[in-house]
């Protein structure tokens, strides 16, 4: 064979070899960005399907829902101190929830997802809470007795069905049955408890048989004779809930306060005090916008309604400085905006109550036109 | 010389096989890269058909979205003793929902951006006629009338809280694409 013979040769595998590298990386190139693509959409599904849970919470209240999606891991983010509010999948930014009233745990991992919504009346309905969780998430409830007590029968009776959740016994010996093992191989276990004045707390040993990096204590105290009203919350992980209890007195300062039923089940669901405050402080964004169209809905009716229902609703400084609705209203607003803290609850529950006095005053003995 | 002619002869032969070779494997190359590119060009309209007919599909879950939305604005409802009547809006509170939407027309807009987005949201009193309506959030910004834009109509019943009066609306909800 001669050279010219042997350089064609040659030519022919190096040219055959070039257009096979460019074919393959080319099928490749195209089934790397099919696959990419691809992971793209099951996440704008994910998305899209999140949104419209989140825009028809308002629809059915009360109702439990499970959706099943594609194996992800959902983060959501409230942080007020960075102003970031938002949830992603899959580590990309899905969208930005400002105004969304979500509670849930930070991460949530797996393939069935639960949504259940509370509204938030206090007194007039201001918002409807949204609680997110998975069958990855167990809560438990804790009793302090042998028998649950009403509050405790209340908590239990009044949470979601259809969510990973059971309430433990209480023996005779003080140990405590039906509580969650490791088996259970969950995420995360919330366990809740209810606090009272004259009983103290158990020991986390005699109720805690999973992982503790996987615990989160929420122990509420009501301050008022119906449960749901308002009360304290106290968020622990196990340590701290462990040096709590091995305390004598048992007694330290509560992390945050609730407002109604909604408000309390938001804790449970949060799990922590940066969650449910930035979720809260959300909450009272709404109770704002609410309370002013209460405001301006009344200073509209003044012009219709007789002289006696005006001086209730607006006020009267003639009739032993007779304070209207709308100054409880008022200062609903201006509270509301000075973010959830222990002294603007406390206001609030304040005007509240004179709020609610005043509106059954207004309905039953004047027969004026109701505030809510 | 009838030697050198035969080996001359068989050399032009030889080139001539290779060229044919070579034309022979670039023909076939040629061949492939039109069929992958008919492929592609075949692929890309098959995608763009469902690019498109989801993009029909996600508009078309927008709208019912924000119509659920807007029909089921407690803030606006009726209520008597904080219990909500449902498809049924308060006038006064419209009103009043108006007037601070001038008012703080920064903040409301903000707050509702979020679930309305680009969308006209107005309530029509129908029965009795009157000319009573009520637009609750209106954004077209950078949507000029030319644009896609999708209408849904709910009838509503509209409530005076002073004269217990009833009448009948409808919310309209228009969104642009």
């Amino acid at each position: 064979m001669n050279d010219k013979a042997q350089v064609g040769i040659q030519f022919n595998w190096i040219f055959v070899i070039l257009i096979g590298a460019v074919l393959l990386g080319f099928f490749f190139s195209f089934i790397f960005s099919s696959t990419s693509s691809n992971e793209k959409e099951v996440s704008a599904t994910i998305a899209r399907h999140f949104e419209t849970i989140i825009t028809s919470t308002n629809q059915k209240i009360g109702t439990v829902k499970s959706y099943k999606i594609p194996l992800s891991e959902l983060e959501f983010t409230c942080d007020n101190f960075q102003d970031v509010y938002q949830y992603s999948i899959g580590g990309v930014k899905a969208k930005d929830t400002k105004y969304e009233l979500i509670f849930s745990s930070k991460k949530l991992y797996g393939t069935r997802i639960y949504t259940w919504t509370e509204k938030w009346n206090i007194p007039y309905q201001v918002a409807t809470f949204l609680y997110i969780t998975n069958d990855k998430e167990h809560f438990s409830f804790i009793p302090l007795n042998n028998q649950l007590s009403s509050f405790e029968e209340e908590l239990v009776d009044n949470f979601a069905t259809n969510i990973s959740s059971s309430v433990a016994n209480k023996t005779n010996s003080g140990d405590y049955e039906n509580i969650p093992s490791s088996t259970m191989n969950m995420d995360k276990y919330t366990y809740v408890l209810i606090k009272k004045l004259s009983s103290n707390l158990p020991d986390p040993s005699t109720f805690i048989e999973v992982p503790k990096n996987k615990v989160s204590i929420i122990v509420l105290e009501p301050t008022r004779e119906d449960l749901f009203d308002q009360g304290n919350v106290y968020f622990f992980d196990y340590d701290k809930y462990k040096s709590f209890v091995s305390s004598t007195t048992q007694e330290t300062n509560y992390d945050s306060m609730y407002l109604g039923k909604a408000s309390l089940y938001a804790a449970i669901f949060a799990g922590n005090k940066e969650r449910y405050v930035c979720g809260m402080n959300k909450a009272l964004k709404k109770l704002k916008i609410v309370s002013e169209i209460q405001k301006y809905k009344i200073l509209n009716e003044n012009q219709s309604i007789d002289s006696i229902c005006r001086s209730h609703l607006i006020g009267d400084e003639s009739i032993n400085q007779l304070k209207g609705a709308i100054y409880f209203i008022e200062d609903i607003i201006s509270q509301s905006q000075n973010g959830f803290s222990e002294t603007t609850l406390t206001k609030i529950i304040a005007d509240i109550n004179q709020l609610e006095k005043k509106n059954n005053e207004i309905i039953i003995e004047y027969q004026c036109p109701a505030i809510y | 010389m009838s030697c050198d002619i035969l080996r001359k002869m068989i050399f032009r032969n030889k080139i001539k096989k290779a060229q044919l070779q070579m034309g022979e494997t670039i023909f076939v190359v040629i061949f492939i890269i039109i069929l992958i590119v008919f492929g592609i060009v075949f692929s890309t309209n098959a995608e763009e058909d469902s690019i498109r007919e989801k993009q029909k599909t996600l508009t078309d879950l927008n709208a019912i979205t924000i119509s659920k939305y807007a029909s089921s604005l407690i803030e606006l409802q009726c209520s008597t003793l904080g219990v909500i009547d449902k498809s049924c809006f308060d006038k006064y509170k419209l009103t009043a929902f108006m007037n601070l939407s001038e008012k703080e027309s920064g903040q409301i807009a903000e707050y509702y951006f979020s679930q309305f987005k680009n969308a006209n949201v107005t309530i029509k009193e129908i029965y009795p006629p009157t000319n009573n309506e009520w637009t609750i959030y209106y954004n077209e910004l950078g949507f000029n009338k030319t644009k896609k834009s999708k209408m849904t109509n709910i009838p509503v019943s509209l409530l005076d809280p002073i004269s217990k009066q009833k009448s009948f609306g409808e919310l309209i909800i228009t969104t642009f694409s």
